[in-house]
């Protein structure tokens, strides 16, 4: 749940006046401020002052106001140092190698207020690590030092999600789960973090369904759809994906393909909006390439009882909706596991020519993708990248 | 394909301005298809989805006609991707869905005005690439000349289609144009200057379709004066448009078209049509933003100067054209003959507006190019004639061979005569052989190869052998990157395998699985290379032996085959031993078993495949033993064979699953299906081998194949599942109609297990074995228990036919249930369904002859053309009739009898005919040595049918048809004269009813006293024609005489009537 994000320019409107002038006095005292910080709320305008410190609980302005955490969507510091915001160009653009040596140094050389810059920058490290996906245990020891050396910075809860996502990544099921609950227990303290508590919730229901324990998956699912009225919400949404693989590993794909059908359905609109928007994130995109492959495979497991190459068809057309509409690098994990079963679905189709063509194509994207490492290959396949909330 | 893009190209341009507003319910999935076929060329599958979308029933009202014009969009588009054979033909098709769906889209309510109108105009459009289709047909090397004067036909009706409809938009946009001229303000008001473009283009758009038609004609040979009046309409147009629109922008255009008309009345309006298309180039400048209409009026003029033969002048002005397009881009007198193929080509790939057909687009350039390039080589061809020094002629050749290969460096589509041509001015210009040259010529090559493949295959090969060479030579001449070099090593050995050279193609693709292990194993390609090499010499050691070569070739070969096995197994995901299997199974195929077991003894349990290798043991021993003769099958050594097999496929289970269980997880998920298939296989040979005589022991099959999935858990997703239950319920059959009759009964309920679990796979090749395994087996207990019946007490025996019947019922099931689940049956099947179901006794009956009208329509569906079946097909339709009558449907019983009745009838006429002839000879000219020539007979099925009919037509009360009734019970009658046959009795009997409810009582009391004369013959006791139905009959008669009003008539019948109903015994 990024909530840290920094502008160029900061807008400076005659908004918040009031609350400028309640915090004229203790930026006059701190002597080398010369701007204003902006929190960004879900709605209304943003509040503009002088962030004197952050925790768990909230976010002080002029050491006489505090705002719930829970109530900022988006920070932007007035003074955060150019190797941060450089940190967060690079990441944008999927360079992250050079996005964590940017973070890994604007603590250094920057004299700013080190309250927020020294844990923002060890997340955002640990993030890129771990998006990266090359060195886990780098990010694992970034988001720990986080979790250690600022138990009270108000990124704990992003840091314990980071550090169960390491754990997720490299198939760590216990420790992901250990990571993901103690989240869950924070959050069910705490007055208004129900969203964090669905966020914890839907991990963990990932996580049991990596784990292979499919009924405790469903009910850490139900949760979030408890826990969230609004069905158009992302984690409803995610919840529900989950839902439909359950389905599937439960083997009842009939009822896997209705849930999915209708979330796809659910969606489409979302996606429509997020492609006009030139969305980069592009998390209803992944959400929607996810589903057509757990699609897929619903009508695969059909096709597995029935027989009946009407299912394999279908699975089929599924899986080329993301091999079709989705080759971007953005969804690398979706596309090949799309193109592999696609090139499948072809072969049992007796299309042996167009199987070997997505297979090709295949290979030559994917040189190290994990299907090809014998023919059929596939179950195993490479770990999912959720959508990151 | 340049057909294709040209096609698009002119759709899409028509289309220009068109839009439409994409829902997100539905736009995503027309993109989906759309890129479909775009990036991968899976026609079917987008196809797929389009027909989805359509059925939609959320997508309603404006929406729905968006819907129906983005569907015609799609098909429009489809037409780029179409590739290989019968293009043309699926071109036809996707322009006849396009106008299908704009004629959708103009027809919605919620379309009006411009909307219909831009609708209208399109579908005129498609008429007219429709129509271009045709005539591109015609041009087809390979086009069958009968169908030539039919495509020329349907082009020229598609065209006048398209031109009457452009006659009508003109006419209405003309009479809107008056309107708003005469409602407008100001000259610029938009409503009038909308009208008046829409105007503009319609006749724009009519003439040019008119000119088109008329150059078509001409160039067909039609005569002159079909032709020539549509050119004259187009060029008496076009001048009036010049001066109905004399302060138009499109002036110009609307000239060049003119100029371009007029030239095809004839060479005496050349003159003319040069002096405008001058004053059109002259004033380019006044329309910068269109250069396509001064660049356009420079290619007409070139090519009406190289009809004229003055190629140079043609060169010069393409020269002058071209210059001012490229902004002094070309210039060919400053450049080295070397280097004008580079420039054509630079010039084309960076064309500044090069995609904008309104600024003369890279296609319409490259035209001009090719133009020139002609041009130069009738120079060059001039020059020759005329003895010219050497040098010029090759300068003029090798200037047309180096714009022609800079064209094709630039991808553009061109004619397939220039890959020819193409060659033959650079041998006349002494050009060097280029990377591009070969290209051409293995393009060529392949085309050639794929095209004369079905029909010279000597020629085909031939082709395919250059391609190969050619391919060789660019890796020779080039340094191609490793991706490309493998794409080209990958298409020498396909070629060389096309032209039957295996053993090269085996050297190239044992090459390339070998390559591959280097840098980056993808070992799934090099194996599939390594197969390929397999295949390859494989084939060429069978053709080997097939055509007796010497004994040192086909050992050589072998082998090879050895060699190339040895490859290939080693890239096995199966593993190194994978090799030691395949050996085996070569050398059981050479009969060499003795080695082949040997090897396979030094398989040990730790390999992946040793499952594998248990499974081939146990194949090898059955062949051994089926090697044997006969009787000594039945000695100790074939029994010991024979047992040693049964034991390998035993073992091979056993270690199966013993090992199955400790394959867990992902990981092992691989290794668990390998061993899965091979078990599955195992299991299916084993129960074939323990159904076969020798050994028959169907309840040990079943012993083996209960509880499988439990036993072998996800054997359900192998090839081999299917057939595994087909063992199955096989056994069970064979048990159920064994002579152990307590067995059988206990097989029933497995048979019927079996074939709910065979029911889920509805693609299965032997469902309709099965199907018929499980109705057999129940016939067969009906057969025992009908047995029984004969001989049991009254109380049993009526027990013991109702379960006969039950289970007669029972099998009847099975076959209904299998044309539900799989229609495709024979029509034997379907006629003994059909068959079954009308004569059984069941209740309600009408159940089953509504059964057989759900079923007969679907035989006579699939079967509806089967010449061959006639004689069957007739009988499903006297079924399907009976059924309709049996359900007192008359109308729809009369419409399906009458079919087979006229199925018949023809031939009965001519043998009637011909009979008459005969006769006719025959008493002119009586022979006592020959026999006189007999009436002939109706088809059995035909009588059969009439009989049902016209029992029809009496219960519709017809009167139309009761003279066919009576026709048809009269020939009853003749055809059975004897009074012992209830058929001559039921023929009297509706005969009197037909001539009764005709009203011809007079004729009706005859044929009653005909009846009475020999009524003590009539024995009938059943159905109609009984002495208490004749006598009701006339009771009948004798009640509508008294009612006659004619007192002579009453006074005429009643007598005859009184002894007729005397003589039936009325009391």
């Amino acid at each position: 749940m990024d909530r840290t994000t920094t502008r160029g320019t900061l807008a400076r409107g005659a908004s918040g006046l009031l609350l400028l002038l309640l915090l004229a006095a203790p930026a006059a005292r701190a002597g080398t401020v010369t701007g204003t910080d902006a929190i960004h709320r879900k709605t209304g305008d943003p509040i503009r002052g002088i962030i004197t410190a952050e925790s768990i609980d909230g976010i002080e302005i002029g050491n006489q106001v505090t705002i719930p955490i829970i109530a900022a969507v988006q920070i932007d510091y007035y003074d955060a140092p150019d190797a941060y915001k450089r940190g967060h160009d690079r990441r944008a653009q999927g360079i992250y190698p050079e996005a964590v040596r940017y973070f890994e140094t604007a603590p250094k050389l920057a004299n700013v207020r080190k309250f927020w810059i020294e844990p923002a920058c060890l997340y955002y490290a640990g993030l890129c690590l771990l998006e990266e996906g090359t060195d886990l245990a780098a990010g694992e020891a970034k988001f720990r030092e986080l979790l250690q050396a600022h138990p009270k910075s108000r990124f704990v809860p992003d840091g314990l999600v980071g550090l169960g996502r390491v754990h997720f990544t490299a198939r760590r099921w216990d420790p992901a789960l250990a990571q993901f609950k103690k989240l869950a227990e924070l959050a069910a303290q705490r007055n208004g973090w129900e969203e964090w508590l669905a966020i914890a919730s839907l991990w963990i229901a990932r996580t049991y369904l990596e784990a292979d324990r499919p009924d405790e998956a469903m009910r850490s699912a139900r949760k979030v759809l408890d826990l969230l009225p609004d069905p158009k919400h992302d984690l409803v949404i995610q919840a529900k994906t989950v839902q439909g693989m359950v389905l599937l590993r439960q083997g009842e794909p009939e009822k896997a393909v209705a849930l999915l059908r209708d979330l796809i359905k659910a969606i489409a609109p979302r996606v429509a909006e997020e492609i006009d928007r030139g969305d980069p994130v592009a998390r209803m995109q992944r959400t929607e390439s996810q589903c057509y492959n757990a699609l897929g495979q619903a009508y695969l497991k059909l096709y597995a009882k029935s027989k009946k190459d009407e299912d394999l068809r279908q699975a089929l057309l599924a899986f080329l909706w993301t091999v079709v509409l989705y080759p971007r690098a953005q969804f690398v994990t979706e596309h090949m596991e799309a193109l592999h079963f696609a090139s499948q679905c072809f072969l049992k189709l007796n299309q042996k020519a167009r199987a070997m063509e997505l297979q090709s194509e295949l290979m030559e994207k994917y040189p190290d993708n994990p299907y090809n490492r014998v023919p059929g290959a596939g179950k195993a396949g490479a770990p999912r990248k959720e959508t990151e909330k | 394909m340049r057909m294709m893009r040209a096609v698009v190209a002119a759709l899409v341009a028509a289309a220009a301005g068109a839009s439409w507003a994409g829902a997100p319910a539905w736009g995503r999935q027309m993109e989906f298809a759309k890129r479909l076929l775009r990036n991968h060329g899976y026609a079917d599958l987008s196809q797929l989805v389009v027909d989805k979308v359509v059925a939609d029933p959320e997508v309603k009202g404006a929406e729905k006609a968006d819907l129906f014009r983005a569907v015609g969009e799609y098909h429009v588009e489809a037409i780029e991707s179409i590739r290989g054979k019968n293009a043309l033909q699926q071109c036809t098709a996707h322009l006849g869905e396009a106008r299908t769906y704009f004629n959708k889209y103009a027809a919605e309510p919620s379309v009006t005005g411009a909307g219909r109108f831009e609708a209208r105009k399109r579908l005129a459009w498609l008429s007219v690439n429709l129509a271009r289709v045709y005539v591109r047909m015609l041009d087809e090397p390979d086009a069958p000349k009968a169908d030539q004067a039919k495509q020329r036909a349907e082009a020229i009706s598609v065209y006048r289609a398209a031109i009457k409809e452009f006659e009508a938009l003109a006419a209405e946009k003309k009479i809107e144009e008056a309107k708003a001229k005469g409602l407008a303000k100001l000259k610029e008001d938009e409503a009038y200057l909308r009208a008046r473009n829409d105007h503009v283009s319609v006749r724009i758009y009519l003439n040019d379709t008119r000119v088109e038609l008329g150059r078509f004609l001409k160039t067909t040979g039609a005569n002159v004066k079909e032709w020539q009046p549509l050119i004259q309409a187009a060029t008496k147009d076009y001048k009036q448009m010049l001066y109905d629109f004399s302060g138009a922008a499109g002036l110009a255009q609307i000239n060049v078209k003119f100029a371009e008309a007029i030239v095809e009345l004839g060479p005496e309006n050349d003159k003319e049509a040069l002096e405008r298309l001058d004053e059109v180039w002259e004033g380019r400048q006044g329309f910068l933003n269109h250069k396509a209409v001064p660049c356009k009026a420079m290619h007409i003029k070139a090519a009406i100067l190289s009809r004229q033969k003055k190629y140079s002048e043609a060169v010069d002005a393409l020269d002058e054209m071209i210059g001012k397009r490229t902004g002094g881009g070309w210039d060919p007198a400053q450049l080295k003959i070397d280097l004008v193929g580079a420039r054509v080509t630079d010039i084309l790939r960076n064309l500044d507006e090069g995609d904008s057909p309104q600024q003369y687009d890279t296609r319409a350039l490259a035209e001009s190019f090719v133009l020139m390039a002609d041009g130069y080589a009738a120079l060059g061809k001039a020059a020759e004639d005329a003895k010219k020094p050497g040098k010029e002629i090759e300068r003029f050749y090798g200037m047309a061979y180096e714009i022609a290969v800079g064209v094709w460096d630039a991808k553009i589509p061109m004619d397939p005569k220039y890959a020819r041509l193409i060659q033959l001015w650079r041998v006349k210009g002494r050009r060097p052989l280029s990377l591009t040259d070969l290209n051409i010529q293995i393009r060529d090559a392949l085309a050639n190869g794929d095209r004369l493949r079905d029909k010279d295959l000597e020629k085909s090969r031939a082709e395919y052998l250059k391609a190969a060479r050619l391919y060789t030579e660019v890796v020779g001449r080039t340094k191609p990157e490793p991706e490309q070099l493998r794409k080209i090593w990958d298409s020498v050995g396909k070629c060389y395998y096309a032209a039957g050279d295996y053993y090269a193609s085996y050297l190239v693709f044992a090459a390339m699985a070998r390559w591959f292990l280097k840098p980056e194993p993808p070992q799934i390609v090099a194996y599939g290379y390594a197969q390929a090499a397999v295949s390859a010499i494989r084939t060429q050691c069978d053709l080997s032996v097939k055509a007796k070569a010497s004994a040192s070739q086909v050992n050589f070969e072998k082998d090879l085959l050895g060699e190339a096995n040895l490859l290939a197994e080693s890239l096995s995901p199966l593993g190194p031993e994978a090799h030691t299997i395949a050996r085996a199974r070569e050398l059981r195929g050479e009969k060499d078993f003795g080695q082949a077991l040997k090897l396979l003894a030094g398989v040990r349990p730790e390999s992946r495949v040793y499952a594998h290798s248990l499974h081939e043991r146990a194949v090898t021993y059955r062949e051994m033993f089926l090697a044997l003769p006969k009787d000594e099958q039945k000695g100790i050594a074939g029994q010991r064979l024979l047992k040693s097999c049964l034991d390998a496929f035993q073992a091979c289970l056993d270690f199966g699953r013993k090992k199955l269980p400790e394959l867990k997880g992902d990981e092992e998920a691989e290794e668990r299906r390998r061993l899965l298939d091979a078990l599955a296989t195992s299991l299916a040979i084993y129960c074939d081998t323990l159904l076969k005589d020798f050994v028959n022991q169907p309840a040990k099959i079943l012993e083996l194949t209960s509880n499988l999935s439990a036993a072998y858990a996800g054997i359900d997703d192998s090839a081999y599942y299917g057939l595994i239950l087909y063992s199955r319920m096989h056994a069970a059959y064979a048990v159920a109609t064994g002579k152990d009759v307590a067995r059988a009964a206990q097989a029933l309920p497995v048979l019927e297990e079996t074939w709910k679990q065979i029911k889920e796979l509805p693609e299965f090749k032997y469902l309709a074995n099965a199907c018929k395994m499980g109705a057999m087996a129940y016939n067969e207990l009906a057969r025992r228990l009908e047995e029984e019946a004969k001989t049991a007490q009254a109380a049993a025996k009526a027990d013991l036919e109702k379960r006969a019947g039950d289970a007669r019922g029972r099998g009847l099931e099975f076959y209904l249930e299998l044309l539900v689940l799989a229609p495709h049956q024979s029509l034997t099947t379907y006629r003994y369904v059909l068959y079954q179901l009308d004569k059984r006794v069941h209740e309600p009956k009408s159940a089953d002859w509504r059964r057989i009208v759900e079923i007969a329509p679907k035989a006579l569906g699939l079967f509806r053309k089967d010449e061959a079946s006639v004689d069957e097909l007739a009988q499903v339709r006297i079924l399907l009739g009976s059924a309709y009558c049996g359900l007192r449907n008359w109308r729809e019983g009369i419409a399906v009898l009458e079919q087979v009745d006229g199925t018949y009838e023809p031939d009965y006429r001519k043998r009637m005919a011909d009979y008459d002839k005969r006769k006719a000879a025959y008493d002119q000219n009586p022979d006592p040595r020959k026999p006189a020539p007999r009436l002939p007979f109706r088809h059995p099925i035909q009588v059969q049918g009439r009989e049902f009919l016209g029992r029809a037509y009496i219960e519709t009360n017809a009167r139309a048809k009761l003279r066919d009734a009576k026709l048809i019970y009269a020939e009853q009658v003749k055809s059975h004269p004897k009074r012992e046959s209830p058929k001559y009795w039921e023929g009297m009997y509706f005969l009197c009813e037909a001539t009764r409810m005709e009203g011809d009582l007079e004729e009706v009391t005859k044929y009653l006293y005909r009846v009475t004369m020999v009524i003590g013959e009539n024995t009938v006791a059943t159905g109609k024609g009984t002495v208490k139905d004749f006598l009701d009959l006339a009771t009948k008669v004798n009640q509508d005489v008294q009612a006659l009003t004619d007192a002579a008539r009453k006074k005429s019948l009643l007598p005859t009537l009184d002894a007729v109903l005397k003589k039936l015994g009325k009391p």
